[in-house]
């Protein structure tokens, strides 16, 4: 689980452009990919136009849209997806009941400023392990899936030539039933002869 | 600025504050140099304009800046101006105007002096 998942994408929205640059030059240094926006509706528009990231660290008190209005807007967004964006709220330690208002409406954990970078450095790794585990478990429901609708295709009705025991598939062509069986499952088919066959190959050769 | 009245915290814990990187530290204290005295006069426009929560948010994001040069009076200051601002007392933040714009001055020279010391083109 501690693997790292490839580049980690983050994405920093926070107002005030000396946070911004230091938060930047601090995940950048330990090796992540940062994108960093200066205003919500900035942010907004960016996943608008299909934007992701792992991971988002949302101040929560921005000049135009509250923090967690943005993150509410991300997670609409991600509705329906397997992987969602951790999100990381930073806020100002007089601001509790924002905390909860923040966890409540969707933000995976928060850090207060002025943040430690250690501190800082290890929430992102819980992040990313969170992430990680997201993608494994969205891989192994993709895998499931496929297998899913290869059981489906053999349990279903089959269409088989009466003479040469094709069969016919949901695009209309007709295949071997050796390669269909061989596409929809983990069977696969070597060549006999079966006892009537050999008896009827036998009787039309010395016929 | 001797170090006994020094606004900022010591060089050392700057740096360590950014991760050990001197760039990046004259990156942030070079945004500060232009945004300090910015962000106090949009604190300044807010409070003639009777704005309270433009006020809030106009000195939350000072504070930030202030904390990260780690300048406790300047953030003990800007704190008081929010929490007010927050329970619309404008009078009251207005009257600490003067007192944030001269510690923003005071640490935008400090900061000024440590770019220009870490920037300097060494000496042969």
């Amino acid at each position: 689980v501690n693997a790292r998942l490839g580049i980690v994408r983050i994405l920093i929205v926070e107002d005030d452009r000396a946070t911004a640059r230091l938060l930047e030059g601090l995940v950048q240094g330990w090796g992540y990919e940062a994108v960093v926006y200066h205003s919500g509706r900035e942010a907004l528009a960016a996943i608008e136009q299909r934007f992701r990231a792992d991971i988002a660290i949302l101040d929560w008190m921005l000049p135009d849209i509250e923090g967690t209005e943005v993150c509410r807007l991300m997670r609409a967004d991600e509705a329906g997806r397997n992987v969602r964006t951790y999100i990381l709220m930073l806020t100002v330690r007089t601001d509790r009941t924002d905390v909860i208002a923040g966890l409540e409406g969707g933000a995976d954990d928060y850090i207060v400023k002025p943040f430690d970078q250690g501190e800082l450095a290890a929430r992102i790794r819980v992040g990313e392990r969170t992430v990680g585990l997201q993608r494994t478990l969205a891989g192994k429901v993709r895998e499931l899936e496929q297998a899913l609708s290869q059981v489906k295709t053999l349990k279903g009705l089959l269409p088989v030539c009466a003479y040469c025991k094709a069969v016919r598939d949901d695009s209309d062509y007709w295949h071997r039933v050796e390669e269909y069986i061989a596409d929809h499952s983990n069977a696969r088919v070597s060549h006999g002869v079966c006892p009537s066959c050999l008896d009827r190959m036998e009787q039309r050769t010395f016929a | 600025v001797t170090a006994t009245t020094a606004l900022a915290a010591p060089y050392a814990d700057l740096l360590s504050r950014v991760g050990g990187s001197e760039a990046l530290l004259i990156d942030v204290a070079t945004l500060f140099l232009e945004d300090g005295p910015r962000q106090v006069d949009s604190i300044r426009r807010a409070v003639e304009a009777a704005d309270a929560n433009g006020v809030r948010r106009a000195v939350h994001s000072l504070r930030g800046s202030a904390a990260i040069f780690g300048a406790a009076a300047l953030v003990a200051l800007a704190q008081h101006l929010e929490e007010e601002a927050a329970g619309g007392d404008l009078e009251r933040a207005a009257a600490r105007l003067d007192e944030l714009k001269a510690l923003v001055e005071r640490l935008r020279l400090e900061l000024e002096q440590l770019v220009a010391v870490r920037t300097r083109p060494a000496q042969f």
